[in-house]
């Protein structure tokens, strides 16, 4: 148990550093990219090519006076901000991002997984409410609105690879073009359904063309006005941490997680093995000493895959934000509740008619959710 | 201001005491180009009534000018229409030069003409990205400056100053362009003529901007008219009105050209219609271009500074600070980027005004801002206002 406990600590503490310094090399990667579409060199100066730029904001970030307003809710006002990072940063805490490399794997990952990306809004409404700050305040307000209206559109889209595959853990459901149960006719739903969690979570963690909580050019910066120091710098690293996690688990439930498509009969997942040789690839399954050894190239390439899956679709996201004008509050709402809302209704029921059906074309076997309870060995 | 017991009894019928919001926009805010504020009474985001208090950027620069040599006075108001600083230094001139009665070249003419749109150009290339500041579009801005930037460096070359050039003075421009001047502006023309064909990418066939400018801000004609709106603003509201073609001033009579007017009035209209204000403008030049080429460059052709007799005659100095204007009035305007832009200069004789009084567009579209913006939400008031290319250094002088 003790072992345990340390393993545990010790997998939270690399996360933690892993997420942080991953947080601060996304913000020099989206600045770096935004000004490749801007004509503009971006941050070069820091160290080779800039790369210590995000040391040097760092920095200035800690450096930087502490201002609290004086009519502020002194408590929420320094609640706020952990909120948002810590949920965003447990957030990551779930997603396995290799084979045998996780921190947890729960059979309930998916609902802490929306229960934690809702907890997050708290952060921005409560810092919001808190400042007594009337761009502030209008930022929280639309924040609460927005989370709850694409909240749900976000629930819906996850819930048709949890269908197909029956379970609710994330290692599962990576493992969804591989599973018994999968059948190609499910693409026309899975396809559609990630089209569909991509769009909310944009409107989720609130970035262009949905950034209407923070809205630069309506709000000042809307919810974080009144913020600054590090506690300014807070919202960002939750905010860019919950784009990863968005986008990390699109890549588990839309993109087959960590594993690569097996092409004539050779398992590209294991690519590192192949390059290195790996005995296990090479051979077949070893024992002993060499078992060792063909886990740690199988986690290292599925960790590898992983990474680079997420990075292709946080490049997306930086893509969208250099391209798109931002939505009027309005039509927010409606693009919401009119479109993504029936849409993920419509998917969803397709999808459960699918695996009901698919036993009779000829597909995977009857899938049955089982939803048990979490108990720690 | 209601007093306390109406306010009470106000929120004696509301059973959730709700009340309105009043956001005070600016003197500083992101969106704003420089100092002015924006009191926006609201329901929510409700926009009810927007009061524009001005006069923050106020430097009295009439005032000052009535102390000042007109060649000074060029170089103060180009600092209150700092995007299209040439239209100042036509203003002054073209007002010297009606009031002591001086004739200017032709080929000057042309050369005016050519700079005077250069900067409509310049100015609506700006405001351009700008405007995708306000629409949350990040990426508009730098495009549009990467365009403005070569134009800028002619301008440069022709004067010496990227904005405030002092090129057109009485009597006709300071000097010849220099000869790679020309070469420079038909490869940026045609650069920008591929460049704003990109451009509508970003907006005009963009269905969230297309969403969030389409029939927002209406403007109606008669409102506009009875409101002083002039230039895109007003002719975007469907009032087909155009300085350049209905009171010619220069060479305008001799170049072809079609003037741009919009429909409804709203925010897609404005857009538009400068859009292509812009092209238009280009052919102007193009048809500048072709003109100057024709006419030789005579001892003078380009007009020189004008001089009073006994001055030196060298190039060190300000050029007419020695100039005697004969005493009278004259009022000239010419169609700068934003709307009709107007000098009105009192000469008692002497070398500077005795008064001068600048009208700006600007300042007529501010006020513009209560009509358009009532009923509709807070974030399209900075849509409006981007799409109205409001420069406040106009507002206040």
């Amino acid at each position: 148990m003790p072992q345990d406990i340390l393993l545990i600590l010790v997998r939270g503490v690399i996360l933690v550093v892993v997420c942080l310094t991953a947080f601060a090399y996304l913000t020099y990667l989206e600045r770096r990219v935004l000004s490749w579409f801007q004509w503009r060199v971006g941050p070069n100066r820091v160290g080779p090519w800039g790369l210590f730029q995000p040391i040097a904001d760092g920095v200035k970030a800690i450096l930087k006076q502490e201002l609290i307003p004086r009519r502020a809710d002194k408590v929420l006002y320094l609640i706020a901000p952990i909120i948002s990072f810590s949920a965003a940063f447990t957030m990551f805490s779930l997603i396995p991002v290799g084979e045998r490399v996780f921190l947890t794997d729960l059979p309930i990952a998916v609902l802490v997984f929306l229960g934690l990306s809702s907890l997050a809004a708290y952060g921005v409404i409560l810092a919001g409410w808190s400042s007594q700050n009337r761009y502030s305040f209008m930022g929280a307000l639309r924040s609460i609105a927005q989370v709850i209206s694409y909240e749900l559109g976000l629930g819906l889209a996850l819930m048709v690879p949890v269908m197909i595959v029956g379970s609710l853990k994330i290692t599962d459901i990576g493992n969804i073009y591989r599973a018994e149960t999968w059948h190609p006719a499910y693409l026309f739903v899975l396809l559609p359904a990630g089209v569909l969690f991509l769009v909310s979570a944009m409107a989720e963690t609130a970035r262009i063309p949905f950034d209407l909580p923070e809205c630069e050019s309506e709000l000042v910066t809307g919810f974080h006005t009144e913020y600054s120091s590090l506690k300014y710098a807070m919202f960002p690293m939750g905010e860019y941490m919950g784009m990863s996690a968005m986008c990390a688990i699109a890549v588990h439930f839309f993109l087959g997680g960590y594993l690569l498509p097996a092409i004539g009969g050779v398992d590209l997942t294991n690519w590192v093995g192949l390059i290195v040789g790996n005995p296990d690839a090479v051979w077949g399954p070893q024992e002993g000493y060499w078992t060792v050894v063909s886990l740690s190239a199988l986690g290292l390439s599925t960790t590898l895959t992983f990474v680079a899956k997420t990075l292709f679709l946080i490049l997306i996201f930086m893509w969208i934000r250099a391209t798109e004008p931002r939505f009027r509050y309005d039509q927010l709402m409606q693009f919401g509740w009119k479109v993504l809302l029936p849409a993920g209704l419509v998917l969803v029921f397709l999808a459960a008619l699918f695996v009901v059906l698919m036993p009779d074309l000829g597909g995977g076997a009857q899938s049955t959710m089982e939803v048990s309870m979490y108990v720690p060995r | 201001m209601t007093r306390i017991s109406d306010r009470r009894l106000e929120l004696r019928h509301d059973p959730l005491l709700t009340e309105k919001v009043v956001y005070s926009v600016g003197p500083q805010h992101p969106s704003l180009p420089a100092p002015v504020r924006l009191v926006v009474q609201a329901d929510g985001e409700l926009i009810e009534r927007v009061t524009p208090e001005i006069g923050y950027l106020h430097r009295g620069v009439e005032q000052l000018c009535a102390r000042r040599s007109y060649a000074q006075c060029a170089a103060l108001l180009s600092r209150c229409e700092w995007l299209a600083g040439a239209n100042a230094d036509y203003l002054v001139s073209a007002a010297v030069e009606q009031l002591a009665g001086i004739e200017v070249s032709v080929r000057a003419q042309w050369l005016r003409m050519l700079v005077l749109e250069l900067s409509r150009i310049l100015s609506h290339l700006f405001w351009w990205g700008q405007l995708g500041l306000e629409a949350g579009q990040i990426t508009a801005v730098f495009w549009a400056l990467r365009e403005r930037e070569p134009g800028l460096d002619l301008l440069e070359l022709l004067s010496g100053h990227r904005w405030h050039h002092g090129w057109i003075v009485p009597g006709g421009v300071r000097r010849e362009p220099p000869a790679e001047f020309y070469g420079g502006l038909a490869r940026f023309s045609g650069r920008l003529r591929e460049a704003l064909e990109h451009f509508e990418e970003f907006f005009s066939d963009n269905a969230i901007w297309v969403n969030r400018s389409e029939l927002i801000g209406t403007l109606n004609s008669d409102y506009a008219q009875a409101h002083g709106a002039s230039g895109p603003v007003l002719r975007a509201s469907g009032v087909d009105h155009d300085l350049r073609r209905d009171a010619p001033y220069l060479q305008y009579d001799r170049v072809s050209f079609s003037v741009p007017v919009g429909e409804y009035g709203d925010v897609l209209d404005r857009y538009q219609v400068r859009m292509e204000e812009m092209r238009q403008s280009l052919s102007i030049i193009a048809q500048c271009v072709e003109a100057i080429a024709h006419l030789a460059p005579t001892t003078g052709g380009a007009g020189g500074p004008a001089r009073s007799a006994g001055e030196d005659g060298g190039h060190g100095g300000s050029p007419h600070q020695g100039i005697e204007v004969p005493a009278g009035e004259a009022y000239i305007a010419v169609e700068g980027p934003r709307g009709e832009l107007g000098l009105s200069v009192v000469s008692e004789g002497g070398p500077g005004p005795a008064r001068l009084h600048l009208r700006s567009p600007s300042l007529y579209h501010l006020h513009l801002l209560d009509e358009l913006c009532r009923g509709y939400l807070l974030a399209d008031l900075f849509v409006i206002l981007g799409s109205l290319d409001i420069m406040i250094g106009e507002v206040d002088r």
